[in-house]
């Protein structure tokens, strides 16, 4: 999770494969240890991510990326390549207005990296048909999304002389 | 004469200010906001100036009969112009009226206020209006502001009466 400032041309979010497949094979193992087959015994090499999963995860990375900095696409207009999409990183920029609170950009930062793993993780339970916790991260994911646009109206205005 | 003056860019900030408070709080069906396919952002900057030459144009038509001895001042000027540079600012609208006699000068700051304000509400409704969304809201706030500008140009002081009331 990271954010670069270019005073008055332009903020960039930007968050690594590492940093997210950290946070979704943690998450996914803590649920999967606590799911048991008939026999009793843990589904964590079903359901967890594990490296084995890392192209899925690229790609989930990827698709949640498009869908989230596709919110931000109107505040992109004049800054060429905004959004950035690789099997390593994606990021996406956004034109910097100036007319901001400093913590508001830390936030929307922490949301969107908190939703790019929520949406990692909802399409992971997907695919794995799992579908109550497909559920609660899509909830999550939605909530995060609501929040991103939400706090984005500081950074759509621009600054009134 | 007074010269009522205007920046373009600074109009548009406003408007898109205005714009972005009021979508703030729109949802579609799904919950989902809106910002995306109704704010006003630099993507829409040709289509507001247009916006703001024909609201300019329509609030002239308020102010012109205060013009029309422009033409016959030693440097003729007109009433209103769009997009000109003006006092060192660039990209301007403007308009100018001569006052009468018995205007009252005490309403000339409230009478540029709306004709700000009438600018803006303009662009915000009808923006919202091309974009399939309901900014009645605005066109309200533009229709009074419209008033105000009438009823600060046509206020005047000291006017007697020159007959008897019986």
């Amino acid at each position: 999770m990271s954010k670069t400032i270019v005073a008055g041309t332009s903020i960039t979010f930007s968050y690594t494969y590492d940093e997210l497949f950290d946070v979704v094979s943690l998450k996914t193992s803590d649920i999967a240890v606590s799911l048991k087959d008939n026999e009793g015994d843990s589904m964590l090499d079903d359901f967890g991510i594990t490296e084995d999963e890392q192209y899925t995860v690229i790609q989930k990375m990827q698709d949640g990326a498009n869908e989230i900095f596709n919110k931000l696409l109107k505040i992109t207009n004049g800054l060429a390549d905004s959004i950035q999409i690789s099997a390593t990183n994606v990021s996406c920029a956004i034109k910097d207005k100036e007319a901001y609170n400093m913590n508001v950009v830390d936030a929307i930062d922490r949301t969107m990296k908190n939703a790019l793993i929520n949406y990692i993780i909802m399409d992971w339970f997907r695919d794995k048909n799992l579908q109550d916790f497909a559920t609660i991260f899509e909830r999550k994911y939605r909530l995060n999304v609501r929040e991103i646009e939400k706090r984005s109206v500081q950074l759509r205005k621009p600054t009134i002389s | 004469m007074t010269t009522f003056y205007y920046e373009i860019s600074n109009l548009i900030d406003r408007a898109q200010v205005k714009c972005l408070y009021f979508i703030n709080n729109v949802v579609d069906k799904e919950g989902n906001s809106q910002f995306e396919n109704l704010s006003i952002s630099s993507i829409d900057d040709s289509f507001v100036r247009t916006l703001l030459e024909v609201a300019a144009n329509s609030i002239y038509g308020s102010l012109a009969p205060y013009s029309r001895d422009l033409d016959e001042l030693e440097t003729p000027l007109e009433g209103f112009e769009f997009g000109v540079d003006y006092e060192g600012k660039s990209d301007c609208i403007v308009f100018r009226i001569i006052e009468t006699e018995k205007f009252d000068d005490t309403v000339t700051k409230p009478l540029e206020n709306s004709i700000k304000e009438a600018l803006i509400n303009y662009v915000v409704h009808e923006f919202l209006y091309q974009s399939n969304a309901d900014g009645s809201t605005f066109k309200k706030l533009y229709e009074q502001n419209r008033e105000d500008i009438l009823s600060y140009i046509n206020r005047r002081i000291n006017l007697k009466r020159n007959y008897k009331l019986y």
